[in-house]
């Protein structure tokens, strides 16, 4: 039996990091791996795949995190699409404003060992 | 006597006649024997007897006519007329009737006709009991019974009765219901003696214990007169005096208590006894030194206490002593010259007159003398006022003014001011001056709040009470962080303030001197170190997140194989990571402390669940090291607000702490317990314990103890300082028992209402990875 084909963006402006990301989900069998390095370009993508996952950083060239998932959401197409906010600081403003927006939730990169990242991803594509 | 047998012949007339008049002669209450014409056929001796009348005036007389027509009585002649009439008999009709020659005599008649002979007149038997004596007893029984009961209502002492053998009130007068405020008998009645009166008595004695004795003694002694407190139903107490005596009914005891309200009287005798007493204590409790000595012999006759402190001397040894005993040798002629002249009126106050004590030291005083006049005798009293600290505190001043001179002070680079103990300023630098736009002349006199303007940089409140405080607590104190002083032109300058309290022999505080320095350099520092640190922490965590994962990726061979020697240098490169992160996390962690941007929010915990988790993450270590973990206490009594994040923080530090320090194979015991005032969390290890000298500084940024140093490289000496940052801010508390060698116990404390919460823009971060 064909496992379906699910497809992830991973939004990150830092090079090692988005390396070590796509590394780790591309070794996962039927998984589509996007990434984008900038909030812009991560919008465009997200509206045109309609990946089932998006990997959110916050902390973006051109557009952040936040306001990307604000105009996502403003759009039928990206209305419904899993995020995952991967940032580097905790921010209560900005956790709770991508909260509001309806995330997953809100990890702290340097908190998280990769496989756990990887895992919670996985958990929500099932 | 003979007794009629069954069958013995009946008697002879005259046989029955005798028999008949021998009974009626030895009847003892009088008795006559009437024919059926009321003529008397005879009478008995004690009729005779009682009414003095002789037989020859009486038989065959008619009855009314008895003692010259006495026996006329008419309630006698109703009951022998109509009643006899119908009925053979009446009995027990009491009648008085007054007789000339023996007085009023009460009798009780009975009658009864009794038959003769048939078809023979019928006599009549009339026996007469004189009751006299016994209506009179009862009479008087009566009559004294009214009085005492007109007297028991009318008296306007309580008097009230208490009866065995509960000794409860059986009655109480009017006077009683008044004085205890009772609205009538049966609610007075409904109360228990002791319920009347206050728990104890003045003596400290229990009311209900020491009226039982009260009552012995009267039951033993016929009377007891006592004091007593008593308690108005109303509550209000009142002074009394009691008198219980013994009476005695039906053949029981009982007592009669008389209770007169003495609350006057002892008011007097309080006031008489309070105006003494303050008497006394002006004397005994006086400042001023108090003495008296005889005019003549200068004898010392009665010191206060004030006097016996100043000389040194007991109350018994100034006795003993004399005038010239208490000043030295060589002043006497000057000394006593100045009392002579006191006494002789040319002044009244000598100043700074040398006394010695005891010990031979000298002091100086400003002595008042006069003459008193006390039974019949002459004193001298002196009033001496101690001196030695006015003296010093001049001199003190005295030298500060001269130091000033010296420009000592003026060469200080800090502000420096000092003031006496009124907060009057006696030295005021020229730093000083530039700081506050005053200049020394225009402080100097004045009081230091007129002149120090200093606030909170936060609320902007006026922040000089440290001054009041370190002189009142007699300690050093300092200005809190983040405070300003306000020039007088307005300008204002971010200060550090300390003012240190200076005393004079006898430990009293006379003054303050507050130092105070221009700390806008070192705050623009603080601040850029703060955001140095945030800005740096930011930017080193991005590559530290990417090394981290990149190295798991390694270990776990994503890149291909790896040799086992390979992954021991990675696992170390990972390990350092970890610090690193740790580090990292831990300095932000603080930036938010120290600059307030962090965050409280309040959520419902269970304080042992949160132990609990940590205990899990910690299984691995705990086991390693063979450590058990006693847990003393349940989920249900540890829910609390509080911010599970910074919740964490603090218990992760301590937990980790005891397990890291605590030796192989002991116990850790986590303890849990709510108060009536607070949740409190201890966590008890047997480990190194805390060298005594490094105790105060535990909680010190950056500090580890000597022994932890030695044991590893790794600690940060951060988790204290945060934990107790964050407990602090919390309004929550902190603190250990340590003994070297022997292990630690920390303490922490929070508030049954919880954390204080808090709004931040900032989250403070836990550690996640446990290395």
């Amino acid at each position: 039996m064909k496992t379906p084909i699910k497809k992830i963006l991973i939004v990150e402006d830092d090079k090692p990091i988005l390396y070590s990301l796509t590394k780790k989900f591309n070794l996962v069998e039927g998984l589509k791996v996007l990434y984008a390095e900038d909030g812009d370009l991560a919008l465009k993508m997200a509206l045109k795949e309609k990946p089932n996952l998006i990997l959110l950083d916050v902390i973006l060239p051109k557009m952040d995190g936040v306001e990307m998932l604000k105009k996502l959401r403003q759009d039928k197409r990206g209305k419904d699409i899993k995020v995952i906010i991967l940032s580097n600081l905790s921010d209560p403003a900005k956790e709770s404003t991508a909260r509001e927006l309806g995330v997953i939730d809100y990890i702290i990169k340097a908190d998280w060992k990769i496989d756990n990242v990887i895992e919670k991803v996985l958990k929500q594509l099932k | 006597m003979r007794i009629r047998e069954k069958n013995q012949p009946e008697l002879s007339m005259e046989e029955a006649l005798e028999y008949a008049e021998g009974i009626v002669q030895t009847v003892r209450e009088p008795l006559i024997v009437l024919n059926a014409d009321l003529k008397v056929i005879s009478a008995n001796k004690s009729f005779y007897k009682i009414f003095k009348v002789d037989p020859k005036h009486t038989e065959g007389q008619f009855i009314y006519n008895l003692g010259n027509r006495q026996w006329n009585i008419p309630k006698l002649r109703e009951l022998l007329t109509s009643i006899i009439s119908k009925n053979n008999s009446f009995t027990n009709f009491e009648v008085a009737h007054k007789f000339e020659d023996i007085g009023e005599k009460i009798m009780l008649l009975n009658a009864r006709r009794i038959p003769r002979l048939p078809k023979k007149p019928r006599i009549l038997l009339l026996a007469i009991e004189d009751i006299t004596a016994l209506r009179r007893v009862e009479q008087e029984k009566r009559a004294s019974e009214y009085r005492y009961y007109s007297l028991f209502v009318a008296s306007r002492d309580a008097i009230m009765t208490i009866d065995p053998p509960n000794w409860k009130f059986t009655s109480g007068n009017p006077a009683t219901l008044k004085m205890f405020r009772a609205k009538s008998e049966a609610v007075f009645l409904s109360y228990d003696p002791w319920k009347l009166s206050p728990k104890f008595q003045p003596d400290g004695q229990v009311s209900s214990k020491k009226a039982k004795e009260m009552i012995n003694i009267a039951l033993r002694k016929g009377s007891n007169y006592f004091e007593w407190v008593h308690k108005r139903i109303n509550g209000q107490e009142f002074f009394a005096s009691v008198l219980l005596s013994r009476g005695e009914q039906y053949g029981r005891p009982f007592l009669h208590a008389l209770v007169r309200d003495i609350t006057e009287q002892k008011n007097v005798e309080l006031a008489l006894k309070t105006s003494e007493e303050r008497f006394k204590n002006i004397f005994d409790k006086a400042g001023d030194g108090i003495i008296l000595a005889e005019k003549g012999s200068k004898k010392f006759f009665i010191g206060n206490n004030a006097i016996q402190n100043m000389l040194g001397y007991s109350a018994k040894e100034i006795s003993n002593l004399k005038v010239n005993d208490i000043h030295p040798k060589k002043d006497l002629p000057y000394v006593l010259g100045q009392f002579r002249r006191q006494a002789k009126g040319d002044f009244t106050l000598a100043r700074n007159l040398p006394v010695l004590r005891k010990n031979g030291s000298v002091f100086y005083a400003d002595v008042n003398a006069t003459i008193v006049k006390m039974h019949g005798k002459t004193y001298l009293m002196g009033f001496f006022h101690d001196n030695t600290e006015h003296i010093r505190l001049e001199k003190i001043i005295e030298d500060i003014r001269k130091s000033q001179e010296k420009t000592i002070l003026a060469a200080i680079g800090d502000g420096v001011m000092a003031c006496d103990a009124k907060g009057k300023i006696i030295v005021f630098n020229e730093i000083a001056s530039q700081f506050t736009g005053f200049s020394s002349q225009e402080a100097i006199g004045q009081h230091y709040k007129k002149i120090l303007n200093i606030i909170r940089e936060d609320t902007k409140k006026f922040g000089i009470d440290f001054i009041d405080q370190a002189m009142k607590k007699g300690k050093m104190s300092s200005l809190t962080n983040h405070m300003m002083i306000i020039k007088k032109d307005g300008t204002r300058i971010p200060v550090a303030d300390s003012a240190s309290p200076f005393f004079n022999d006898a430990g009293k505080v006379i003054g303050c001197v507050v130092v105070f320095r221009d700390v806008t350099k070192e705050r623009e520092i603080d601040k850029a170190k703060t955001e140095f640190v945030s800005l740096a922490s930011h930017q080193l965590r991005t590559p530290l997140a990417s090394i981290n994962w990149l190295t798991e990726m390694l270990l776990e061979g994503d890149f291909g194989a790896t040799t086992h020697k390979q992954k021991e240098n990675i696992k170390m490169i990972y390990k350092s990571v970890q610090r690193m992160s740790d580090l990292i996390r831990n300095l932000l962690n603080i930036s938010r402390l120290e600059l307030g941007t962090f965050t409280v929010n309040n959520k419902q915990v269970i304080l042992s669940r949160t132990v609990d988790e940590l205990l899990v993450d910690l299984a691995s270590f705990i086991e390693a090291k063979h450590i058990i973990i006693k847990k003393d206490y349940s989920a249900k009594l540890s829910v609390i607000n509080a911010d599970p994040l910074l919740l964490k923080i603090i218990l992760q530090n301590l937990i980790t702490n005891a397990v890291h320090y605590t030796l192989p194979r002991t116990i850790i015991t986590v303890k849990i317990r709510k108060s009536k005032e607070e949740f409190l969390l201890s966590i008890k290890d047997h480990g190194v314990g805390i060298p005594t000298e490094d105790q105060p500084k535990i909680f010190t940024k950056f500090f580890r103890a000597s022994n932890a140093q030695k044991m590893s490289t790794e600690g940060t000496g951060l988790g204290l300082y945060i934990a107790k940052s964050i407990l602090d801010a919390t309004g929550s508390r902190i603190w250990f028992n340590s003994i070297l060698g022997k292990g630690t116990t920390f303490f922490v404390a929070f508030p049954l209402r919880g954390m204080k919460p808090k709004k931040g823009s900032k989250n403070l971060e836990v550690i996640n990875y446990l290395s």
